[in-house]
């Protein structure tokens, strides 16, 4: 048994200069995630794949051929990326039937071309509709913190596995807070980019007009050189200067616990934050969100539903239909809204480099909890967890949830920092200073402990 | 949950078969639990648009 780094940096430079086996990092997760089949992150190990890509790695180190930046990183993937070979279920049984991918989706292509090895495909909710990763048929993730509650979705998975130190990097996608709030939950830093910037060819849809993919990793550095992989390009250092910074007021800081206001505060007084902004339209904005997702959702699913509806998860089947049959008034006034919302949003980084606003109202549900009191307000532990993602992604900015820096003991919680479009490497930067300031750690899971 | 009623029932069927969708019984109570839940939405999404009317 060999002591895998932790991070994704150290590892691909461990393989690049020959101290360490690329087959030997893949053998080992594969035998580690295999042992803690108990967070049921996982729907399909891809042990031969994985093998023989690290082959290729370590074959590349040893002629003195240059191995790329993430040589020999065990990843995972939500089982909506396409993976040669493989079948493509987006959580649903009713997908086991379809023809496997032809070729890689585009950002698994170039993450595996820059070095890095694929392990796994993980569980997700069916469709990616939802926030919990409690699938009908691949079963609940569990919060590698506390198996007893959830991990968040509807990346759950990737999170899980990220979260548990069984991969340093894994990928999911965010339409509504898919990679934001398992990232909270899980206490990881997980990227949500621009809108478009990112490819999502070879990813099953959800809600196009939505729809993103990013990464969860264990640290901001990490997470920089995945998102310019997965770029395509190099990322440029952010305009000098200090950033002008505000904390989001109103909807965004009425509704969460105590715990995740005070985190946000305290990095608000380290960055010098000027005075709350408040945008007028975000509990609309999050209500929009919530119909526009349900109409495109259920009409994009229709013709299954017509074929055989009781195929479906349950709980996925009744949204679906639900979006499906809404009047076309309701969605023609959610897209008012939306575009209000992102004028608002747009306005207030034009005074701002970054906003600031909790990641989730909450840090992880128990499993069999279906309400949460958070501030006097009786919230669900489950359509609620997206309370302040939903709204942002309408905006189609880029969003880096980060673990705050908790108590031991403490179940994390994650703060969103949110830039104007194109300026993630701002998001990183700051992430990182935090981290440096000891506002933000990415702590160790129970879980990782035994994993290690 | 709680219980659909006769009329949401019968208005889900009506509106399902509109779009050639048959709503297994199964799916009955959850999707008119979903179509209040979409419902409340669309008053939050309505009267931000109403407060905004000249």
């Amino acid at each position: 048994m060999i002591r895998v780094p932790d991070t994704a940096s150290a590892i691909a430079a461990g393989v690049r200069d020959g101290r360490l086996s690329a087959q030997g990092i893949a053998l080992d997760t594969l035998d580690r995630i295999a042992r803690h089949d108990g967070l049921n992150a996982v729907t399909r190990l891809l042990g031969q794949r994985a093998l023989a890509d690290a082959a290729r790695v370590d074959a590349a180190v040893a002629v003195g051929r240059d191995p790329g930046p993430l040589a020999g990183v065990p990843f995972a993937v939500k089982d909506l990326f396409d993976v040669a070979g493989e079948t493509t279920s987006a959580g649903a049984r009713q997908r086991a039937g379809a023809p496997a991918a032809g070729q890689d989706a585009e950002v698994v292509a170039r993450l595996c071309a820059a070095g890095a090895v694929l392990v796994a495909t993980t569980n997700m909710d069916e469709f990616a509709y939802g926030f919990s990763t409690e699938n009908a048929h691949h079963g609940t993730t569990r919060n590698p913190h506390d198996p007893e509650r959830l991990a968040g979705g509807s990346s759950g998975g990737s999170a899980a596995l990220v979260g548990a130190g069984l991969v340093p990097l894994a990928l999911g996608s965010d339409t509504n807070g898919s990679i934001r709030v398992p990232a909270s939950l899980c206490g990881l830093f997980g990227l949500r980019p621009t809108f478009g910037a990112v490819s999502v060819a070879g990813v099953y849809p959800f809600v196009e007009r939505l729809d993103t993919v990013g990464c969860f990793a264990r640290s901001p550095q990490d997470l920089a050189i995945a998102h310019a992989v997965m770029l395509g390009q190099a990322l440029t250092p952010a305009a000098g200067g200090r950033p002008r910074v505000a904390v989001l007021g109103g909807w965004f800081a009425g509704r969460a616990a105590a715990g995740v206001l005070a985190g946000i505060d305290r990095i608000a007084a380290h960055l010098e934050a000027g005075p709350p902004v408040v945008l007028r339209s975000a509990a609309a904005a999050r209500s929009a969100g919530f119909l526009l997702t349900g109409a495109e959702g259920g009409h994009r699913h229709l013709s299954a539903l017509r074929r055989d509806a009781m195929a479906f998860d349950p709980v996925t089947r009744d949204r679906l239909i639900a979006g499906a049959l809404q009047p076309v008034a309701a969605v023609r006034d959610a897209e008012r809204i939306a575009r209000r919302f992102v004028d608002e949003v747009a306005d207030a980084l034009v005074d701002h480099d970054l906003l600031l606003a909790p990641a989730t109202p909450m840090s992880a549900p128990r499993i069999d909890a279906t309400t949460i009191v958070v501030d006097g307000q009786t919230l669900s532990a489950r359509a609620d967890l997206g309370l302040h993602t939903q709204p942002l992604s309408l905006a189609g900015v880029p969003i880096l949830s980060a673990p705050l820096r908790q108590p031991d003991g403490t179940m994390p919680i994650g703060v969103q920092l949110i830039a104007g479009p194109g300026r993630e490497t701002l998001l990183f930067e700051t992430a990182a200073s935090l981290v440096a300031a000891g506002l933000v750690a990415c702590s160790p899971a129970p879980v990782r402990a035994e994993a290690a | 949950m709680t219980q659909a009623t006769d009329d949401e029932r019968r208005l889900l069927l009506i509106e399902a078969e509109r779009l050639g969708l048959i709503v297994p019984p199964a799916a009955i109570a959850g999707v008119v639990a979903n179509q209040r839940l979409l419902a409340r939405h669309y008053d939050v999404v309505h009267g931000a648009l109403a407060d905004e009317a000249p």
